[in-house]
């Protein structure tokens, strides 16, 4: 979840910098991207060049980093048009994704909440068990 | 920017695609050393273009003047991926350059884009489908405004006009003008504002100009001419502002502006001769604004960066004044008038 929330600062800073700044993708990544070690800084070249070079690091690197196979999807496809469009383009495409992933944070957060709830009331079973069974 | 030839041949076939770059490597220096374009076209032949004609290049990895069977053809996916290597992967980041045709690529070499316009309130926005790319080999020529510079000479600080064909070597000679000066190659130096509205005077790339402006010269880079002259006589106190192709009302207000604030003017402007200078109605505006104390002609395409005549900007608008009398008198005046008249008194 501290990864998912890292990439949503990410998605923020780097639609301000391509808003204000327009700075390439590979600057862009490398000035704003430090949290994440998976990021491609280039590309080869090749017929598919920076597409195939950020799906190859994303599916590398990223379920090292924390990412859920979920996660990495959003990743892959945030990966696909960054970089491929006008300016006004590019904004859309960090506002969708912004939506995403704050989406599969909130989806996260709820499994995070229900699982406690599981785990507290399996330790207060146990703990009950326990106490019957020792008296 | 003490590149080889065929250095800098290689460095602009780098913009390229892996698949024909290879190609274009391979292909002799001898050949790489004249190339002035590389020329990608969807569906046909890649072609470079040297002054004494055009070579196709050959599956075999050579290139021919003529076409025959067995020449290598750009594909689609070929001008595609060539177009991204130009953006850098980031279409947004050369989003002005891209809506006004071309892409400056590291190394001040220029791309020249061909597709499908797209319009949005009127104006280009964009491109799509893009069908060809001319990519031109950047060269920088140093001395090439020697002889425009001693001609010229004091006068310089009232302004200087260039006028000059396509093709004649009128940004070729504005760049070694701005490097002369701001180097100190001319006594001192001089602080130099390059408004550099579609990069091709110093070509930035990321901000540095890969073309060498000189020491002590600053340049606005994508800038409007007629937002850049203000802007600069404003904030950076240049003794020289340069800038190529004037011609707009706007930029006219700009140079008139810049005028009194003591910064001589140096810039070019379109026109094949003298008469057609004076004829071009934003030229005479230009001239009668009297930011520009000379106008240099340059000979034209076939001798690039040939100085034809200097004329004094005086002397120019007093025979079109006179022409302008004699056309409302309903008498013809020889277009030749002043190319015969002015001469001997540019030179004096």
């Amino acid at each position: 979840m501290e990864k998912l929330e890292a990439f949503l600062r990410f998605l923020s800073a780097a639609k301000t910098e391509i808003r204000y700044s327009s700075l390439p993708v590979e600057s862009v990544l490398r000035k704003h991207g430090g949290e994440f070690s998976f990021f491609p800084l280039s590309a080869e070249d090749g017929p598919d060049g920076w597409g195939k070079a950020w799906s190859e690091a994303v599916k590398a690197g990223a379920g090292n980093e924390g990412f859920s196979r979920k996660d990495i999807e959003l990743l892959e496809g945030f990966g696909a048009g960054f970089g491929a469009s006008d300016t006004q383009g590019q904004i859309a495409h960090f506002s969708l994704y912004e939506n995403l992933v704050s989406a599969a944070l909130e989806e996260a957060k709820k499994e995070r909440d229900g699982k406690s709830k599981l785990y507290r009331m399996l330790g207060v079973c146990g703990g009950a068990a326990a106490a019957i069974l020792l008296c | 920017m003490n590149q080889s030839k065929t250095e800098r041949f290689d460095s602009a076939a780098e913009g390229v695609c892996l698949r024909l770059r290879k190609r274009l490597f391979a292909l002799p220096p001898v050949l790489k050393a004249h190339a002035q374009e590389i020329r990608l076209r969807v569906g046909r032949p890649v072609s470079v273009c040297c002054p004494e004609g055009t070579y196709f290049l050959c599956d075999s990895g050579k290139a021919a003047p003529f076409l025959s069977a067995g020449m290598t053809e750009a594909s689609q996916e070929d001008v595609q991926e060539t177009f991204q290597i130009l953006c850098e992967n980031s279409v947004y980041s050369h989003e002005n350059e891209i809506r006004n045709g071309y892409i400056t690529m590291r190394g001040g070499h220029r791309a020249g884009l061909c597709g499908t316009a797209v319009l949005g309130d009127g104006a280009v926005t964009g491109m799509r489908d893009v069908s060809s790319i001319c990519l031109r080999v950047a060269r920088e020529l140093p001395g090439c405004a020697d002889e425009l510079l001693d001609r010229v000479g004091k006068s310089l600080e009232k302004g200087l006009l260039l006028a000059g064909p396509p093709a004649s070597g009128k940004t070729t000679i504005l760049r070694d003008v701005a490097r002369q000066l701001s180097g100190g190659m001319r006594g001192c130096f001089c602080k130099v504002c390059v408004v550099d509205e579609r990069s091709e005077i110093a070509a930035a790339f990321r901000g540095v100009p890969q073309n060498d402006v000189g020491v002590c010269c600053d340049v606005l880079d994508g800038c409007p001419k007629s937002v850049g002259i203000l802007m600069a006589v404003r904030s950076l106190s240049p003794r020289f502002i340069v800038c190529d192709e004037l011609g707009g009302e706007a930029e006219t207000r700009a140079v008139e502006q810049s005028l009194n604030a003591g910064v001589g003017v140096i810039a070019s402007i379109h026109a094949g001769s003298a008469e057609e200078l004076v004829r071009r109605r934003q030229a005479s505006a230009l001239l009668e604004t009297g930011a520009f104390g000379s106008v240099a002609l340059l000979s034209g395409a076939a001798r690039p960066g040939k100085i034809a005549e200097i004329y004094r900007t005086g002397d120019l608008l007093a025979e079109a004044h006179r022409r302008a009398a004699s056309d409302c008198g309903g008498q013809l005046c020889g277009v030749y008038g002043i190319a015969q008249a002015l001469p001997a008194r540019g030179k004096a």
